[in-house]
């Protein structure tokens, strides 16, 4: 059990360690930050200053050191855009990402799991009929052409929900935002939340229906009939942990689209997130937060994988042996 | 034991929903009674399985009873529903499956399985159930039995998971067996110990056992009483001693010259020509017929009913022992293929 | 001629589908509206000459203030709606077209290579395979516009934009067709291998591509069909948050982006029939591609052997 974790962990940093190069190059060798961060009048000694701040002067790789360095003590480097440091830029914006997101998981998983369970165990009836082709338009319709009529519905004409920005948000410890806790955080949240769920939603049914079917032809479920044990236990205790457990890793590996999804709706809704902020940084070319993104999603994926890889033997007992 | 009848069957058809219906059983008749063993033998598609699977109402669509009748002590339970069903099996009809190794839920430990059947059949407690599952993994010979409840299937050889497959079909105190090839994917040496344990189970409960096979030597050894299924038909049936020694069919006396035991000679090796038909070619009047050397036009034209005594029936317009060989294939030795 | 024959059989199974062929013929009337429509209107709404200011912000033909005219309405230039969709939908399946058959490319190459050489090679292209996994070609694309611009030192001109989107929507594909091939090659060396022993002085290069690319084909096309869809998705997105295709030369997805602007404002035709028409273009594909992958499967595993 230590040699896989020890294994996939190496194989983790290796992965990481070629992406943090690949971002070094891009921060340090494409774009100006003197002409970005000094204005142009600047001095030469002010140039000289950045310079020897920035580590210009010094060889690629004590440069690559630093940036490493730098990186573990959470010194991203400083935005060209806004001139502020972008650990700042980032932290101000993660709360915001991060609710979103983990709302829009939490509808996800509660309409699309049991919505899966319920066509794969009446596929005949109308209400699952109707589940699997809503489903094919959740995976195929774009992200932002679900947003924008999810705002022209609910928004504008019933003016039920907000479609710009956050709404009220309240402070908790020393740099988290939430707008879990106020009305008006919440009828932000709710559209953003709904159409960033609705890929996830039809892709998770379609997943635990598939994987659901499977199991209930199986051998043991056969058997667990043939021993007169209640329909109900069949369903939800001896077939949905079969099938639950091979749709977690699946699920892990479609956080990159998740991540994608999120740019898409931060713009769409005017979210204040870090999707929005790359957005901005690629507009105008703000190297720095480019290249720290590109690592991040590098890293939320690698340790997303990895830990679902440490977790399963925990679920799964057949892993261990 | 009683001599009475536990279960009847009655003109059973099984059939594919197809236009038309093909046939996989057709016109099955069989009573087994209280406390017997009872052995179905047929080859691979002949249809021994689906009567078990019929009997526990386990058809999977396109698969359905569509003609005749099961009674269980006298007690329809081909027309029950699902939710009916649910308080027959384990609890009065048990079933034992061929593969050991996909019959267990393999992320359910073996006591949960164990204790959940117990306890939704018998009302037990919690501290019962537990009590009696440890005693059922003892019974059928797993060492350290508290142990093994929380353990996983996985963990456990295909003997041993075969073991608890019988513990699980049997805690529920199923008055009725069914056991399906049960021996069949087990190693050699496994086989005969699964047999006795069988064996021995049967004789502390007086549990009546229908006992499928396609191997003539576990019947012989097991068996009270013999079914020959042939082609979705019973083609013979009777005490298992008439059966092997004083076949009728033309079928079972090839079955019982084809087996081979140690004191045939190296130079004949036993074949009936030519193959059993698909459900959907069969032939017409007796199925058996175009392989048959004793076949007349009343075989073709019309299908046998089982006709007999209460110790030995048979399906055949010309039933009867043979000496000599007529209608063997011999291969010879350095023919065949190894 | 195997592929024809395919073709013959693959019509007559069509037709028993009846949403498949409903997308069948959505997408080839798309096709056609697309690739004939420009060559039959005049004036081209997207040169600035034709603009016509003053019917700008017209309501479609059956609300107030609508006209004969623009049936569907007028964006904020006054553009015909329709004309505009018209070449907006051109645009969108040319780049999606011409992304796909890189990626195809591209990919197949990719797999014939780590397939063929094996080694150290293979091995090198398969962990770059499994490090893009983590990266949507959405998120690629963004970033090299990201350091485009950095490089040019500002915005990009129409055909930048275009050779970026193009490429970053490509190469994105690659992978899964790098995959399927590498695996028939590998097959294919294995027996090869076996013949060399008794026939020898035979060109395995050709033997390979002989015998690999026919196999090949389904799969292959399978894939591009799923990848149309997702490319065309991709690069309406992309123009949607602007780093996609600019304004001179739109796409559906620029139009929509567009259109947002007025949503609040009541305008909201501008947006709308854009997102329609992208709607029914990339579900038909979907259906279409859905319908082809489930016709293909028994079939590749029938084999050709």
């Amino acid at each position: 059990m230590i040699r896989l974790a020890a294994n996939r962990f190496g194989q983790t940093l290796i992965v990481l360690f070629v992406i943090a190069l690949l971002a070094f190059v891009l921060s340090a060798y494409v774009g100006d930050p003197l002409t970005s961060l000094l204005p142009l009048d600047a001095s030469q000694a002010q140039r000289d200053a950045l310079t020897s701040q920035l580590n210009l002067d010094k060889s690629m790789p004590e440069r690559f050191l630093y940036f490493i360095w730098d990186a573990l003590h959470g010194d991203f480097g400083i935005s060209f855009r806004t001139n502020e440091p972008v650990i700042d830029l980032l932290l101000v914006r993660l709360p915001a990402t991060l609710e979103l997101a983990f709302v829009s998981l939490v509808i996800a998983l509660a309409i699309g799991i049991p919505t899966g369970i319920h066509a794969a165990l009446y596929p005949r009836s109308l209400l699952s009929q109707t589940f699997m082709f809503g489903s094919i338009l959740g995976v195929t319709l774009p992200n932002f052409v679900v947003g924008i009529f999810l705002i022209l519905v609910f928004s504008v004409n019933l003016g039920w929900f907000n479609s710009f920005g956050r709404g009220e948000t309240v402070q908790i410890g020393s740099w988290w935002t939430t707008g879990l806790l106020t009305k008006s955080g919440w009828q932000s949240m709710i559209l953003p939340a709904v159409t960033m769920s609705l890929f996830q939603i039809a892709f998770i049914m379609r997943m635990v229906r598939a994987q659901m079917q499977e199991v209930m032809q199986s051998d043991y479920i056969r058997f667990a009939r043939a021993r007169g044990v209640r329909q109900r236990s069949l369903h939800y205790v001896h077939a949905l942990k079969n099938t639950l457990i091979p749709v977690i890793t699946i699920i892990g590996l479609q956080l990159g689209n998740i991540i994608a999804f999120a740019v898409v709706t931060e713009v769409v809704f005017s979210w204040p997130g870090m999707g929005s902020l790359f957005l901005q940084s690629v507009l105008a070319a703000d190297m720095p937060v480019i290249s720290v993104y590109l690592v991040m999603i590098g890293l939320i994926y690698s340790l997303v994988n990895l830990a679902i890889e440490l977790i399963y033997p925990l679920v799964d007992p057949r892993v261990l042996t | 034991m009683m001599n009475d009848t536990i279960l009847t069957i009655k003109n059973l058809h099984v059939s594919i929903s197809v236009d038309p219906p093909i046939h996989a059983l057709e016109g099955i008749d069989l009573t087994v009674q209280r406390g017997e063993i009872l052995g179905l033998i047929g080859e691979s598609g002949a249809g021994k399985s689906l009567i078990g699977s019929a009997i526990a109402n386990l058809l999977v669509s396109p698969l359905q009873i569509s003609q005749g009748s099961i009674e269980l002590d006298s007690q329809r339970i081909d027309t029950l529903t699902e939710r009916q069903m649910e308080r027959v099996r384990g609890t009065r009809i048990g079933m034992i499956f061929q593969d050991p190794m996909t019959s267990l839920n393999p992320v359910l430990t073996v006591g949960h399985q164990l204790t959940e059947t117990i306890r939704t059949h018998l009302k037990l407690g919690r501290v019962e159930g537990r009590a009696r599952a440890v005693e059922w993994l003892k019974r059928v010979g797993l060492p350290a039995p508290e142990d093994m409840l929380s353990r996983y299937p996985h963990e456990f050889s295909g003997g041993m998971r075969q073991r608890i497959v019988i513990a699980l079909a049997l805690c529920a105190e199923p008055d009725l067996v069914i056991a399906d090839e049960p021996t069949t994917a087990l190693d050699v040496s496994v086989q005969a110990q699964i047999l006795s344990l069988l064996r021995e189970l049967h004789r502390e409960t007086g549990v009546t056992v229908i006992l499928i096979t396609h191997d003539m030597g576990v019947l012989a050894q097991m068996a009270d009483r013999v079914a020959v299924i042939y082609s979705g038909h019973v083609v013979e049936l009777g005490r298992t001693s008439e059966i092997v020694e004083h076949s009728q069919h033309p079928y079972t006396i090839g079955l019982m010259r084809s087996i081979v035991d140690i004191d045939t000679p190296v130079a004949t090796l036993f074949q009936i020509e030519g193959s059993m038909p698909r459900p959907s070619d069969r032939p017409s009047g007796c199925a058996f017929h175009p392989r048959c050397h004793r076949m007349t036009q009343r075989c073709h034209n019309d299908v046998p009913a089982l006709e007999g005594n209460t110790l030995h029936r048979t399906a055949c317009w010309h039933p009867g022992q043979t000496s000599g060989t007529e209608g063997a294939l011999k291969i010879e030795a350095k023919d065949a293929a190894c | 001629m195997r592929v024809m024959k395919r073709q013959r059989g693959m019509l007559k199974e069509l037709r028993r589908c009846p949403s498949a062929t409903v997308a069948l013929m959505v997408i080839v009337a798309l096709v056609l509206v697309a690739f004939i429509g420009p060559l039959l209107i005049s004036d081209n709404p997207f040169d600035l000459i034709n603009l016509d200011l003053m019917a700008a912000y017209t309501p479609p033909i059956w609300l107030d203030g609508g006209d004969p005219s623009w049936p569907l309405g007028t964006d904020d230039q006054g553009r015909n709606m329709v004309t505009a969709m018209i070449f907006g939908l051109r645009t969108s399946l040319l780049i999606g077209l011409v992304a796909v058959l890189i990626g195809m490319v591209f990919g197949v190459g990719m797999g014939l290579i780590s397939g063929y050489t094996g080694g150290t090679v293979d091995a090198v292209i398969m962990r770059i395979a499994d490090v893009q996994l983590a990266y949507p070609a959405l998120l690629i694309a963004m970033i090299i516009d990201g350091v485009a611009r950095s490089i040019k030192g500002g915005a990009l001109d129409g055909k930048t934009a275009v050779t970026i989107v193009i490429l970053s929507i490509g190469l994105s594909f690659w992978v899964q067709y790098a995959r399927t091939v590498r695996s028939s090659v590998m097959i294919e060396r294995n027996l090869e291998y076996v013949q060399a022993a008794r026939v020898t002085g035979l060109n395995s290069r050709q033997i390979l591509l002989r015998h690999i690319l026919p196999n090949i084909f389904g799969p292959v096309f399978v894939i591009a069909t799923i990848n149309l869809a997702i490319a065309i998705i991709t690069e309406a997105t992309l123009s949607f948050l602007g780093v996609g295709i600019p304004l001179t030369q739109p796409s559906l997805g620029t139009l929509i982006r567009n259109g947002n602007t007025y949503l609040n404002s009541g305008e909201w035709w501008i947006a709308v029939w854009p997102c329609l028409l992208l709607v029914v273009l990339v579900v038909a594909v979907n259906v279409f591609g859905d319908w082809m992958r489930d016709y293909m499967n028994p079939k590749l595993r029938r084999g050709v052997r």
